[in-house]
């Protein structure tokens, strides 16, 4: 028998609001943070899903959107490295987009190597639409955008009054910032407004090393190539840069944090009210054990393994709301992305929660003075 | 004064001062009250509303720190304690009975009865057996398992006498406790708490409004405006009192003033 979950038990509507809060919290941060992972995730797309793990950005950028060109011959010097087995080169350019109908879209023009195996590739367009995009003036748009862009396998559109044909629509190439035209590398350079010097230009340099450990290689480079000119990343860094820049410059991070942080301070308010409602109602029985000499500590300790319950609860709580918000999200194609650190994060927060709530509500078991009990 | 002689007092308050609020404001609730009391009798506390008996109550049992004056329990002067040690000294030595009862709603008689146990770190079988013990001596053996939503007002304050006696308290302090009560539970509660008195020897001090409750008292001691107006012993042949005091109790009243017959 304990106290605490006696009480629990007994009188659990009463402990209810507080563990609602405690759950709600917890679930409104994971939701937000799993749709921002998701809508950021889209961001670096093509770098997750390309077979590259070195990238070479201009030396400002902080995030994939943001790169400049750069020489394109920077991969031979990439392959001189040992490490490198291959290197490659992607352009991204802005564009005009005009469908057959009219409808003008601003886009993103990806040029790559048309080929099945080819490092720029993203993973879903390896089986086929890659190798299709050999054929000159072709492109390949998002089945997520074909809406957006009017675009229907086999009809015509124009990019920068080119005129194109779509041969293709991709899955899962979708991108908050961005909408993504994929054409060859030649295509590309024909589509695009010509370079200004001549010079032969990409957007990005991309490597894959021997290995799956790229940070030895990229080290190598970069002190080669010398940061303020250009600056290699490993593939993963790059995305986590990209990522992390858009949560703190965008503005959308802090945002998050502000209703995270709202929604945790009145879970807290929530919970410790509840449990001071607790104490409140059974003001008289623990002023008895007061009396009887029972230290205020011990009694606070029961007060504190039910906010230790109602934190533990609520985490339960948490995550199942969460996994039913993910499987709900899914099925309306919502990028949310559930990571299990941020369920572990949610759920630790939560207990904190709860904790706080109780320590807070312990003021009342301290300010008990048992002589009022006689009167 | 005149049983000192023979028996130790349990309980030794002198000079106890104690009033509320400052200055202009200040009530003076006791003025220079010296009382003892000694194991194995049911003391009542009587006087009107307002006359100091609660007061008095938590001062002598320490709950309640007096202006001046001091309170030797069982030879401790209980009031240079710390409030640590006053604690320690409560939880091994006093118990006490309120007038609401003051029973957790979430726990059973047997569990309300431990609780105090388990506060102390004894195991939980050996709790419950105790408590069991203890509930079977105030009378209610058969209800055990019941929440104090299923108790009447009478098996109410049993749980809770039970549960002041599990510590096995020396001196049992209640303010008080059958005026929620009506007169039959009245009646077994206050026979209860002079049984206790007597076969724990335990010194049983009881605030009470009822008069009908005087004769299950081995001393009644009256209060006004925080003064000793009587201190009685309407039965002044009572046996354990007359075996405690070795003779010189038999006497019976003392400061008695005649307000009450
Ligand atoms: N905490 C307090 N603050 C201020 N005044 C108090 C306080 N407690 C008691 N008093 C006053 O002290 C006086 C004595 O109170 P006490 O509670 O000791 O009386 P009592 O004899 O127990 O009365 P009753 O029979 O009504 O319970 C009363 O006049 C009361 O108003
Ligand atoms: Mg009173």
């Amino acid at each position: 028998m304990s106290l605490a979950r006696a009480t629990l038990l007994y009188e659990w509507r009463r402990f209810l609001p507080g563990l609602l809060s405690v759950a709600f919290a917890g679930v409104l941060m994971l939701v937000q943070l799993g749709l921002l992972l998701g809508m950021f995730g889209t961001v670096t797309v093509l770098v997750d899903r390309s077979g590259a793990n070195l990238w070479v950005t201009s030396p400002e950028t902080e995030s994939f959107d943001q790169s400049r060109d750069i020489p394109a011959n920077l991969g031979a010097l990439l392959r001189l490295h040992p490490e490198v087995t291959r290197s490659e080169t992607m352009l991204v350019h802005d564009a005009d987009w005009r469908s057959g109908d009219g409808t003008r879209v601003a886009v993103s023009l990806v040029g790559l190597q048309p080929a099945a195996d080819a490092l720029a590739c993203p993973q879903p367009m390896r089986d086929a639409l890659c190798a299709r995009l050999a054929e000159p003036s072709t492109v390949v748009v998002d089945r997520g955008e074909a809406d957006k862009l009017h675009a229907v396998i086999g009809r015509l559109a124009e990019v920068n009054g080119h005129r194109v044909r779509v041969v293709g629509l991709s899955k899962g190439l979708r991108s908050i910032g961005n909408t993504y035209v994929f054409a060859s590398a030649q295509t590309a350079r024909e589509l695009s407004e010509p370079s200004a010097t001549g010079e032969d230009l990409t957007t990005f340099v991309l490597a894959k090393t021997r290995d799956g450990t790229p940070e030895g290689a990229r080290d190598d480079l970069q002190s080669l190539l010398r940061r303020p000119a250009y600056r290699v990343w490993t593939a993963r860094e790059f995305s986590m840069n990209s990522q992390q820049w858009w949560l703190t410059e965008s503005g959308v991070g802090a945002g998050f944090l502000f209703s995270s942080l709202l929604g945790l301070i009145i879970g807290t308010v929530i919970t410790s009210q509840t449990l001071r409602g607790v104490i409140l109602s059974t003001l008289r029985e623990y002023a008895t054990f007061r009396a009887i000499g029972v230290p205020a500590a011990k009694l606070s300790a029961v007060v504190l393994e039910q906010s230790l319950w109602i934190g533990v609860l609520g985490a339960v709580l948490t995550v199942i709301v969460s996994i039913l918000a993910n499987a709900l999200a899914q099925a309306l194609y919502v990028p949310l992305v559930l990571t299990w650190w941020a369920v572990l994060t949610a759920v630790l927060i939560g207990l904190f929660t709860a904790m706080i709530s109780g320590l807070l509500a312990l003021r009342e078991l301290y300010r008990l003075e048992p002589a009022e009990l006689l009167r | 004064m005149n049983r000192s002689d023979a028996i130790a007092p349990s309980i030794s308050a002198s000079g106890l001062v104690h009033g509320y609020g400052k200055g202009a404001a200040r009530t003076p609730v006791l003025h220079q009250l010296s009382l003892q009391f000694w194991p194995g009798e049911l003391s009542l506390m009587m006087g009107a509303s307002g006359s100091g008996k609660s007061t008095l109550l938590a001062v002598l049992s320490g709950l309640l720190r007096p202006e001046s004056g001091s309170v030797n329990l069982l030879d401790t002067p209980i009031w240079n304690l710390t409030e640590r040690e006053l604690e320690r000294f409560r939880f091994q030595h006093c118990g006490y009975v309120f007038q609401n009862f003051n029973l957790f709603p979430a726990l059973t008689a047997t569990e309300q009865v431990a609780l105090p146990l388990h506060f102390a770190g004894v195991r939980e079988t050996q709790a419950r057996q105790r408590a069991e013990a203890a509930l079977d001596e105030v009378g209610l053996s058969g209800r055990m398992g019941l929440r104090p939503a299923q108790l009447s007002g009478g098996e109410k304050q049993r749980v809770a006498i039970a549960r002041a006696l599990i510590g096995s308290p020396k001196v049992l302090f209640a303010d008080e406790p059958t005026s929620a009560l009506d007169s039959a539970n009245s009646e077994i509660v206050i026979a209860l708490l002079q049984k206790i008195a007597k076969t724990h020897g335990a010194t049983v001090i009881t605030v009470t409004h009822d008069p009908r409750l005087t004769g299950h008292a081995e001393r009644i001691i009256r209060l006004q405006d925080g003064m000793v107006i009587e201190d009685s012993r309407p039965n002044g042949t009572d046996g354990a009192a007359l075996s405690l005091a070795a003779g010189t109790a038999a006497t019976g009243t003392q400061h008695s003033t005649g307000n009450h017959p």
